[in-house]
């Protein structure tokens, strides 16, 4: 699988913006990540470190962008690739090895969110102040920075209302905007129906509709 | 007809996304010539879907150093003896000791001694119940109780009858 997006700004404060043109390429044969999970099952020498290079970044991005802390995309992401040295002999290939690994690092981030919530609760006021700080990092050589500012005002808003959504449809708004993945890839990942991945994303929209008017 | 079907909202993300398969996009798309109130809903999901892109996202890690530390991990998960195979600490293993000492020296409840007749079968049951006898009655009449032999023999039909 190619990479998923491209890195198209930061600054000093270490954010920017992910494009969201993803490439994604579902080769089989040798290369194919399925055959690479098998190699890794077979503990053959390399396959592994092949394996994380391919996923490193998106899962970092994934589990950032569901916990929103680079502490804790970093140690979940990390503990997904471990989950999948320990337990590649089970990939069985009923799925592509992405839609696996994604369930892998996703569940990892719901029950992680779900420990931490009392503490998110706590924290609430230092995160509205983050959100803020968000909008300052954005980068502004644009030709109007006065539109730009608004537009990157809409878009943190809007993020930061995605990141106070029920677990379950924030999942599937990340799958879907980010990771390009469709409904019943979607619906693979959060092990639900697809009927069920329409709602969580059309409740999402909903909630998501208001915030879009300041 | 239900409501859902005639709104199909909860297609329209898959709809604007070109997920549906042809028969139900179709249908989308009739249902959407005709219904004012869905083609707001679209651009609504077309507003916010387009107001979420680019996506923000961290600076990433040095990567090196990123795949370094799981290697350790790696490691070191793989050292580490599984939980059964752990030897257990030494607070675990004293706490578990001083739970079954106490419980084997226990005091052994003093257990009543059952009943060996009828009239102690009684004599337990009412015993029990003495709050019981506070409705009846007779037991305003304690002085009956004088004379409960005689009473006892009222119904005895004396030998040779009347």
């Amino acid at each position: 699988m190619g990479e998923a997006g491209l890195w198209v700004a930061t600054d000093d404060s270490g954010v920017g913006w992910w494009a969201t043109e993803t490439v994604v390429s579902h080769e089989r044969g040798d290369s194919s990540d399925e055959a690479l999970c098998a190699r890794v099952a077979a503990r053959e020498e390399g396959a592994f470190d092949q394996l994380v290079e391919r996923y490193q970044s998106r899962a970092y991005r994934l589990a950032w962008s569901l916990l929103r802390d680079t502490e804790d995309a970093r140690d979940l992401s990390q503990e997904a690739f471990l989950r999948v040295y320990q337990s590649a002999d089970r990939f069985r290939g009923e799925s592509r090895f992405s839609t696996w690994f994604y369930r892998i690092l996703v569940n990892l981030c719901l029950d992680h969110r779900r420990r931490r919530r009392w503490w998110q609760l706590a924290t609430a006021h230092e995160r509205e102040e983050d959100e803020v700080a968000l909008v300052e990092r954005q980068p502004t050589s644009e030709p109007d920075p006065g539109q730009r500012v608004s537009e990157a005002q809409t878009m943190t808003r809007l993020w930061a209302a995605v990141h106070r959504l029920s677990p379950q449809q924030r999942a599937a708004v990340v799958l879907s905007v980010q990771e390009q993945l469709t409904t019943a890839e979607i619906a693979a990942v959060l092990e639900c129906s697809e009927p069920t991945v329409r709602v969580h994303l059309h409740r999402a929209v909903q909630a998501l509709r208001r915030k879009l008017t300041p | 007809m239900n409501e859902m079907r005639r709104h199909p909202e909860t297609a329209l993300v898959p709809y604007v996304k070109d997920e549906l398969a042809p028969a139900e996009r179709a249908r989308v798309a009739t249902h959407l010539e005709a219904c004012e109130r869905c083609r707001v809903a679209l651009a609504d999901v077309r507003a916010v879907l387009g107001a979420l892109a680019p996506v923000p996202a961290p600076a990433e890690p040095h990567w090196g150093r990123y795949r370094a530390e799981l290697q350790a991990r790696l490691m070191d998960r793989a050292r580490r003896p599984r939980w059964w195979q752990r030897p257990m600490p030494i607070a675990l293993s004293a706490g578990l000791a001083a739970a079954l000492l106490l419980f084997t020296l226990r005091p052994t409840p003093v257990e009543k001694p059952a009943a060996t007749n009828l009239s102690q079968l009684e004599e337990t049951t009412l015993g029990a119940r003495l709050d019981i006898l506070e409705h009846y009655d007779v037991v305003s009449r304690l002085d009956m109780l004088d004379a409960m032999d005689e009473i006892r023999q009222l119904d005895v039909v004396p030998v040779g009858g009347r």
